[in-house]
């Protein structure tokens, strides 16, 4: 008899693939880009803060409770929470669903820049520090010409189709494909600190990450962008890592897999954070684009500073980039279908090509050169627009909600200490009982802190977000993206909710009790 | 037996694809008003002379604002006194890291820039917190990551429990 669920063939595999998932464009494009926007040092404190005060427990919480039910996210959650919490499952899945679509978008323009790579993107004058954003031979200008190029489509269509082929036969084609994909990245990314550290200024630029601005620090935006970095580079509040989680036998050491890839992702950023501040420094850039800026302007202005084989050197990159974004985007992907299959009884086949569909459609819609900002290339930013719209709401606000809700369900809902009786008969470690109070109250009451003075924040500076009269795209584009967002998400996940269970083992499964059910001999 | 075909057509799609985003865009109009720096790299604390220039002589007046850590949320400007006669100011940077020198020829700020220059200011020594928070970062993440990886692969192994089907 065959699992229809499948199940990870090694510990290592499995430890693989969560870290492949946390570990993609989030790590070296976000966390770049939030610790250039938060003040350096200011923010690298509070992200190791939030990354053992909030990170690892609720990783922890969330490869707990699919270990434990064996499924993915919403029945897990109704396990919890009922009705309530299945639906709170699916809001989940929905609001990951519109980050992985414009994941896929930004990933489709990674692949642009790899191909690039084959032509002028790395001419001999790109090194040239401070350079216009209108010359063809750096990576801004030529990142700014491809995204206003009807190719862009094209090669989004073509990230589906690769994300699609991974994911179709399930953890037996994704366990390979990272177990080359991760250790690649790391090596590169090493090589790459090297060539920063060796340039001139490049060890001022690691001075300058690490270095903590208290004055900077006591802004709570900057523990917001903290929070909110680790939740995305985590994939936590996406489903995924419940989902992953669900593969491994029930007696699995969940508290260990945690800490590995929690420190795995959390090390990547750090190696790619010495690698790209000492290039920033090193070629004083400034990262005029905000968010993407760093991975297209930045490493590639320390790429062709290399002393040879740069175009060798850009070409593994962006092969290695878009290697990252596929094992994150796979896996946000699979969470969905993971909890489509588990509920509805579909087949692995029929269930992809719905959210495959779907998701092109999404991604098409943040790459048409039409919806980019005609006037950015006489600016230097970045107006995607609509991508800044639903990234503000689904990134910013989203994962925080997430995080509150599933900590309030699985805080009092589970109970938490029956869960970490459960986590710790299976663990060389041991939670401690104030796990439970983290999960209950401290973790919740931070996320409402954050949450809560971000609206204000915003209400302060004059208006909410994407209301501003300034917009040039109109006043009914960012009223849409907000509405879209929170009603189209929630209506779909009340009618997913709603939905009767089809009969599957999986379903099976979730009418056994949580604690008690056989486990492996030994474990 | 199509396959490699359809492969080669695939990889020659993409590889025009890429170079077809590569078409020339119009290089921006050389800026008339210059801004020199006397060191490239300045040391927090420690003051710069800049020199402005418009068409190749000095241009007293000129207005030169600093700005720390540019596009992002933690951005403030420092605006400097007029340049001298000899188009000369001297700036202290406050904050190590990015900082862009706007110039402006009339004495209204709210004129957009003649041009501006980006700096990287540099630390006047190894700052102790920083190298205290890198250390206890690497510990911490770098040494998580191996302590787990060694529970991991000494542990017992996990094996499928009796009520579950075996892998795939």
């Amino acid at each position: 008899m065959t699992d229809p669920r499948g199940q990870w063939t090694s510990k290592i595999g499995f430890v693989l693939a969560a870290s492949g998932s946390a570990i993609g464009l989030g790590n070296v494009v976000f966390f770049g880009s939030n610790a250039y926007n938060f003040g350096f040092g200011a923010f690298y404190l509070p992200y190791l803060v939030a990354l053992f005060l909030v990170g690892i427990p609720v990783l922890v919480s969330e490869l707990g409770l699919g270990g434990l039910t064996q499924q993915a996210f919403p029945p897990s959650l109704a396990r919890a929470g009922g009705r309530w919490g299945e639906m709170a499952g699916w809001w989940a899945l929905l609001n990951a669903s519109f980050i992985t679509m414009y994941y896929v978008t930004i990933l489709a323009w990674v692949c642009g820049m790899f191909l690039g790579s084959f032509g002028p993107l790395f001419a001999a004058e790109t090194a040239t520090p401070g350079y216009a954003a209108g010359s063809m031979g750096n990576p801004q200008g030529f990142f700014f010409h491809m995204i206003s190029s009807p190719w862009v489509v094209g090669l989004v269509a073509l990230v589906w189709v690769l994300n699609v082929v991974i994911v179709r036969r399930g953890v037996s084609t994704i366990e390979p494909v990272v177990k080359v994909f991760v250790p690649l990245m790391w090596i590169f990314m090493i090589v790459l600190i090297v060539r920063g550290l060796t340039l001139e200024g490049g060890p001022q630029g690691v001075y300058l990450l690490f270095t903590p601005d208290f004055q900077i620090m006591g802004d709570p935006a900057v523990w917001r962008g903290a929070v909110s970095q680790i939740f995305f580079s985590l994939t936590l509040g996406f489903g995924v890592m419940t989902a992953y989680a669900s593969y491994l036998p029930r007696n699995s050491d969940q508290i260990n897999n945690g800490l590995v890839t929690a420190c795995l992702n959390c090390s990547f950023e750090y190696v790619a954070g010495l690698a790209i501040f000492s290039l920033l420094f090193a070629f004083a850039i400034v990262p005029s684009a905000g968010t993407l800026s760093m991975i297209f302007f930045v490493v590639p202005a320390g790429i062709a500073a290399m002393p040879a084989a740069v175009k060798l050197f850009g070409l593994l990159f962006f092969l290695l980039l878009v290697m990252a974004g596929l094992s994150s985007s796979i896996s946000l992907i699979e969470g969905l279908n993971c909890a489509i299959i588990d509920k509805f009884g579909w087949s692995r086949r029929r269930t992809i090509l719905l959210t495959g569909l779907i998701g092109l459609v999404g991604s098409v819609a943040f790459a048409l050169p039409q919806v980019i900002d005609p006037g950015l290339q006489a600016t230097g930013t970045l107006g995607f627009t609509l991508i800044n719209l639903v990234d503000h709401w689904a990134f910013s606000y989203g994962l925080l909600i997430v995080g509150l809700v599933e900590c309030l369900m699985i805080g009092w809902g589970l109970p938490i200490a029956r869960l970490r009786e459960e986590l710790n008969r299976h663990s060389r470690f041991r939670l401690p009982p104030a796990f439970d109070w983290l999960i209950k109250l401290v973790i919740p009451a931070l996320l409402a802190f954050v949450l809560v003075t971000s609206v204000w924040q915003e209400i302060a500076s004059g208006a909410i977000y994407g209301w501003a009269p300034q917009l040039t795209l109109g006043r009914l584009l960012p009223v849409a993206c907000f509405l879209v967002w929170l009603l189209g998400s929630l209506a779909v996940a009340a009618w997913f909710t709603l939905r009767p269970a089809a009969p599957s083992p999986a379903t099976a499964a979730a009418a056994a009790p949580l604690a008690g059910r056989a486990e492996s001999p030994g474990a | 037996m199509r396959r490699p075909a359809f492969r080669i057509a695939l990889l020659a799609a993409l590889l025009l694809a890429g170079g077809s985003v590569g078409a020339s865009t119009p290089e921006p109009p050389a800026a008339a008003v210059e801004l020199s720096i006397a060191d490239e790299r300045p040391l927090r604390g420690e003051p710069v002379r800049l020199t402005v220039s418009a068409g190749g002589a000095p241009a007293p007046g000129a207005l030169v604002e600093a700005i720390y850590r540019p596009n992002s949320s933690t951005t403030y400007r420092e605006p400097l006194p007029p340049a001298d006669s000899s188009g000369t100011v001297f700036w202290t940077p406050r904050d190590a890291g990015p900082v862009t020198l706007e110039v402006r020829l009339a004495a209204a700020l709210e004129t957009p820039p003649a041009t501006s220059r980006t700096v990287a200011v540099r630390y006047p020594g190894f700052p102790p917190s920083g190298l205290a928070i890198m250390l206890l970062a690497g510990v911490l993440l770098l040494g998580g990551a191996a302590l787990g990886f060694v529970m991991l692969l000494t542990g017992p192994p996990a094996k499928v429990p009796p009520d579950e089907p075996p892998s795939t």
